[in-house]
């Protein structure tokens, strides 16, 4: 039942959104190669499009230009090859939290091999005592972990997590990454993650990619929506206090106009 | 929570009994003002028959048989409109709620129809369906119709849009969405909606039988009122008050069943 992680061609991919003030450009020719099995961090400013981008790849938003495609073929809405765990945990309230794991198996599981799945997930993330409780019962990180989990039923080729650690508390988000190094090394998968925290992208990604804002005055009127593909080095699990890594977050920073001392 | 759950969610036997106990209350108070103002003779028995009278006048209805067939009769109409009326309002409700084209199309419309009250459509329901039982239940099914389309179309409308997207991502949609996130999604406004709907049923079934009937809970007021018979008009209102309540409380039951996961 294993699915292979899946490599992810994003080929000129733009995106025009219509509001009543006339059209608004998010996306502009965004070429990506992502190998299988990779983890690629995607950063950027607030509005650079980085959610706008992962929508694509799960196919819950169709590009105006360009084409995603996943392992040589288009992604198709409710794409079997892609599961998404959102900025919100988005868990269905009247469900438990093993009901709720249990929407992300793939349609026409067999029940007691759903069941045992479910199990299994939620022993992965450390949730096997609350398997009954509801979603309003339990912390924003537990409830952050069973859509992880939920995310991890539909063995994906592809995981999509859009800043699935943001509304977490600095120590919780710690052991969320850990989790995840973790997870993928059991089960390699293809790793698109947003977030907007660099350091996160340093620890848990084999590339950094920083988008930048259209609608920001610097940017050249014809520049695409990648500003920087950064190659990070070193196997995970890394050392957070890697000195590579400390200068690489600084570099970072500093792209994404936050220097991290202040100049004379 | 937990607090929450203790005093709303699910009380525990004791509570329960002392909430039942406390309910009795005020219509034991009231039966006893009741028996006081007409045995002391402060009203006169021809304008408030006393409690003692009523209670004859119910034996003696149901010595002739009358009591029982006015009762099932009245009962089988609510029952029957409200299920018509229901069905066709979670339907319809469901239609306007789910689909930008359903709701363009049908609620200027139904807005409208609902704002009709409900007494102008006794004449036409009576020529177009006779005054047998059709015409009867038909006005019901109208009573019961608009809570439930209003509650249900306007709940559907609200589902959380993050959640109806997560169950896209999953692969859900159509009929499987509909089962996984929105009907659960909407379903306490739904059961507030079939509450409101049969509330509105005992109001159209007298509304109905008032007017054209020669059985019912309705009819018997209406002949009573005619005959001055003040202590089976009180009859049929206390036991209007007896049927709604029973019938609410059994949606009540289902209500606790269903929204059992909710709490």
């Amino acid at each position: 039942m294993h699915q292979l992680a899946l490599p992810v061609l994003l080929a000129a991919v733009g995106r025009t959104f219509a509001t009543p003030d006339g059209s608004r450009e998010v996306l502009r020719d965004v070429n990506l190669d992502v190998h299988a099995g990779e983890v690629i961090a995607l950063v950027g400013p607030s509005g650079c499009g980085k959610s706008t981008l992962l929508r694509q790849v799960s196919a819950l938003d169709t590009p105006t230009t360009g084409t995603v495609a996943v392992g040589g073929t288009p992604v198709t809405p409710g794409d079997r090859r892609t599961a998404v765990a959102f900025q919100e945990p988005r868990l269905l309230p009247w469900r438990t939290l093993a009901a709720n794991v249990a929407l992300g198996l793939p349609l026409r599981t067999p029940r007691a091999q759903g069941a045992a799945r479910v199990a299994e997930l939620l022993d992965l993330v450390g949730l096997a005592d609350s398997a009954t409780l509801r979603p309003r019962q339990v912390s924003g990180g537990m409830a952050q972990r069973t859509s992880l989990a939920r995310a991890l039923a539909r063995d994906p080729g592809v995981l999509l997590l859009d800043e699935p650690f943001g509304a977490l508390d600095a120590l919780t988000r710690l052991r969320m990454q850990d989790l995840l190094v973790n997870v993928h090394e059991t089960r390699p998968t293809t790793v698109l993650l947003v977030t907007h925290d660099v350091e996160e992208a340093l620890y848990l990604a084999d590339r950094v990619v920083v988008l930048r804002g259209l609608a920001d005055p610097a940017t050249a009127p014809s520049a695409g929506s990648v500003a920087r593909v950064v190659d990070v080095p070193g196997e995970r699990p890394r050392d957070r206090a890697d000195h590579v890594l400390t200068d690489l977050r600084a570099e970072l920073l500093e792209d994404l106009g936050v220097p991290t001392h202040v100049r004379p | 929570m937990a607090e929450r759950a203790g005093r709303r969610g699910a009380p525990s036997r004791g509570g329960r009994a002392r909430a039942l106990g406390l309910g009795l209350v005020v219509p034991a108070a009231l039966l006893a003002v009741w028996y006081l103002v007409t045995a002391s003779g402060a009203v006169p028995a021809y304008q408030l028959p006393g409690p003692g009278a009523v209670w004859r006048a119910a034996v003696d209805l149901a010595a002739r048989g009358d009591l029982g067939h006015h009762v099932a009769i009245s009962v089988q109409r609510v029952l029957s409109g409200f299920v018509l009326g229901a069905g066709a309002g979670l339907a319809v409700g469901a239609a306007v709620g789910l689909s930008r084209l359903g709701d363009a199309l049908l609620s200027p419309t139904l807005g409208a129809v609902r704002a009709v009250p409900s007494l102008a459509w006794v004449p036409l329901l009576i020529l177009w369906l006779k005054i047998g039982e059709d015409s009867k239940v038909t006005l019901i099914a109208i009573g019961a119709f608009f809570p439930v389309y209003t509650t249900v179309s306007a709940a559907l409308r609200h589902v959380d849009q993050q959640l109806v997207e997560a169950g896209r991502a999953f692969g859900r949609g159509g009929v499987r969405l509909l089962a996984t996130v929105q009907l659960p999604a909407a379903l306490p406004s739904v059961v507030a909606g079939l509450r409101l709907a049969l509330a509105q049923s005992w109001l159209f079934l007298v509304a109905a039988e008032l007017i054209a009937s020669s059985m019912g809970l309705g009819f018997l007021l209406n002949d009573s009122q005619q005959n001055g018979r003040v202590d089976r008009i009180l009859l049929a209102i206390v036991l209007l008050a007896v049927l709604g309540k029973l019938t609410d409380a059994l949606i009540g039951l289902l209500e606790r069943r269903l929204l059992r996961s909710w709490t």
